[in-house]
């Protein structure tokens, strides 16, 4: 195969998901170092986003003359002074416009798209099947759960009980469902792994086997 | 049975390597049943007019087996339906998965600026989405790579989201496919699809049940049902099989330590 900057990007690639995979028989110091350099692309590559978007969406802006946008670039700036103590109650008003905002954009959506909408659809579906009156009774008893007013006791106790495993019912689903996508990702990663750069992979993988068969065998022996 | 308890966990890793690899190499086809939901994904786009303008919301940063197939296979029947597609990422990683895709559904013989545009990472969340409905134009002046949008032929006709036919939104985290169901799709009435992995599908049911979302892809099963209508196997089907054996162990794995469990219970009268 070529050697060209595509595939060693490539086969660095590959190199630092084998290096992610040895964490599965133990912490190291290459699955660190990997570990590291993720870390620390990510952040950079955030920061540079950061400054990108700011210089887009402010300071272009502003120098073209749009200076009404100098107020929330000033709010930006003033949220750096919570580093120091004596003037860290400034970051409290940039913060509070923030918070604001964010509120009062989402409050209508969030009380219409999570509660009014749902309610809705659970009030006005007819009970003629089997998946209408399970979400009906579902509803009722988990929001018995989360009703403190009254005493979980006796029948109500039972029913609020009910309710409960209800609750962890359905985390217990999604947590299997979040199972078959991480499944999906090693899959996927896998793939990658035999088919992009197969050579770089058997050597890696080799390298990684001589690993653990050290670990297991000849370092405890010598120990 | 006490052995199956204490079964190492390296074992089950080194066991679902090997499950997985066996048919990545040796690779088989599996009959999979198209649903109801990828049904009306599939619907819905196919009644899609020539030069319906869609807006795509789309979180994928690597080439996975769920979100990145989901939409190299939308894309493929977009393109087929000559639909104009707009990207919109929350994400910054996303923007470069999104052009991984259009590569790949071939988007790259149509017109930029005119078929397709792709505005990359929006910052700001959700308020900033709220904002760009109502002003695309202003709140993104240049696209992804630093294009003015102002000058470009979409934009001359599509302003606000009143000039946007559908509305897909998919990825597998928040900001996603919730937020467009909450600040586009329900207060401007839009017609919206789903596309999303198999972990955030639970959440997104009810969005289903409301008929806020008229169809979805949910996880890689979903997507290997819409290749399946879209007559292209792509990466979802390729990958479904390991998927399925990972899957059946693991349920195997499940059971074979429960009932070593409730044996060993059994044994000591009850007590843990």
């Amino acid at each position: 195969m070529e050697f060209t900057a595509a595939y060693a990007s490539m086969a660095l690639s590959t190199l630092l998901t084998v290096a992610i995979f040895s964490f599965l028989f133990r912490e190291n110091r290459v699955f660190r170092l990997a570990e590291h350099i993720m870390i620390g692309t990510f952040t950079g590559h955030t920061l540079l986003m950061a400054i990108k978007n700011i210089r887009e969406t402010g300071i272009d802006k502003v120098l073209s003359g749009n200076t009404i946008l100098i107020i929330p670039l000033l709010l930006g700036i003033l949220l750096f002074t919570r580093y120091s103590r004596k003037y860290l109650w400034i970051a409290r008003y940039p913060l509070a416009v923030i918070i604001g905002v964010t509120a009062g954009v989402t409050a209508r959506s969030e009380f219409q798209g999570q509660i009014w909408r749902q309610l809705q659809a659970t009030v006005s579906s007819p009970l003629n099947n089997l998946n209408a009156i399970v979400i009906f009774v579902a509803l009722l008893a988990t929001i018995s759960y989360f009703t403190f007013t009254i005493k979980h006791t006796g029948v109500v106790g039972g029913w609020t009980r009910f309710g409960k495993n209800l609750v962890l019912f359905s985390f217990g689903a999604t947590a299997a469902m979040e199972v078959l996508t991480r499944i999906g990702e090693v899959t996927s990663r896998v793939e990658w792994l035999i088919t992009k750069t197969p050579d770089v992979t058997v050597i890696a993988t080799l390298v990684f086997i001589a690993w653990v068969v050290y670990e297991l065998y000849i370092k405890n022996k010598k120990s | 049975m006490s052995f199956i308890e204490n079964i190492s966990r390296r074992f089950v890793f080194a066991v679902l390597i090997v499950i997985v690899v066996i048919p990545l190499l040796f690779p088989f086809p599996l009959p999979v049943p198209v649903g109801q939901h990828a049904r009306n994904y599939y619907n819905v786009i196919k009644s899609l007019e020539p030069r319906s303008v869609v807006l795509y919301g789309l979180e994928v940063s690597t080439r996975d087996a769920e979100n990145y197939p989901q939409e190299v296979a939308t894309l493929r029947q977009l393109k087929e339906q000559k639909a104009v597609v707009i990207f919109y990422n929350f994400f910054q990683t996303s923007s470069m998965g999104t052009i991984w895709g259009y590569e790949d559904a071939g988007y790259l013989e149509l017109k930029y600026g005119t078929d397709y545009v792709h505005l990359g990472f929006v910052p700001g969340e959700e308020a900033t989405l709220a904002s760009f409905v109502l002003d695309m134009v202003g709140v993104k002046p240049v696209d992804h790579f630093q294009n003015p949008t102002t000058t470009m032929p979409i934009f001359q006709y599509v302003h606000t989201i009143n000039d946007v036919d559908l509305v897909i939104g998919s990825g597998g985290g928040m900001p996603g496919p919730n937020s467009w169901a909450k600040l586009v799709i329900i207060p401007y009435n839009k017609l919206g699809l789903l596309a999303v992995t198999a972990g955030q599908s639970t959440t997104m049911y009810d969005y289903l049940r409301m008929g806020v979302y008229k169809g979805a892809l949910l996880g890689q099963r979903g997507c290997v049902e819409y290749e399946t209508l879209i007559g292209q196997a792509g990466r979802a089907t390729q990958l479904f099989a390991p998927l399925y054996l990972a899957h059946i162990v693991l349920i195997g794995l499940m059971v074979a330590t429960n009932v070593a469990f409730w044996y060993r219970l059994s044994k000591k009268g009850g007590k843990q």
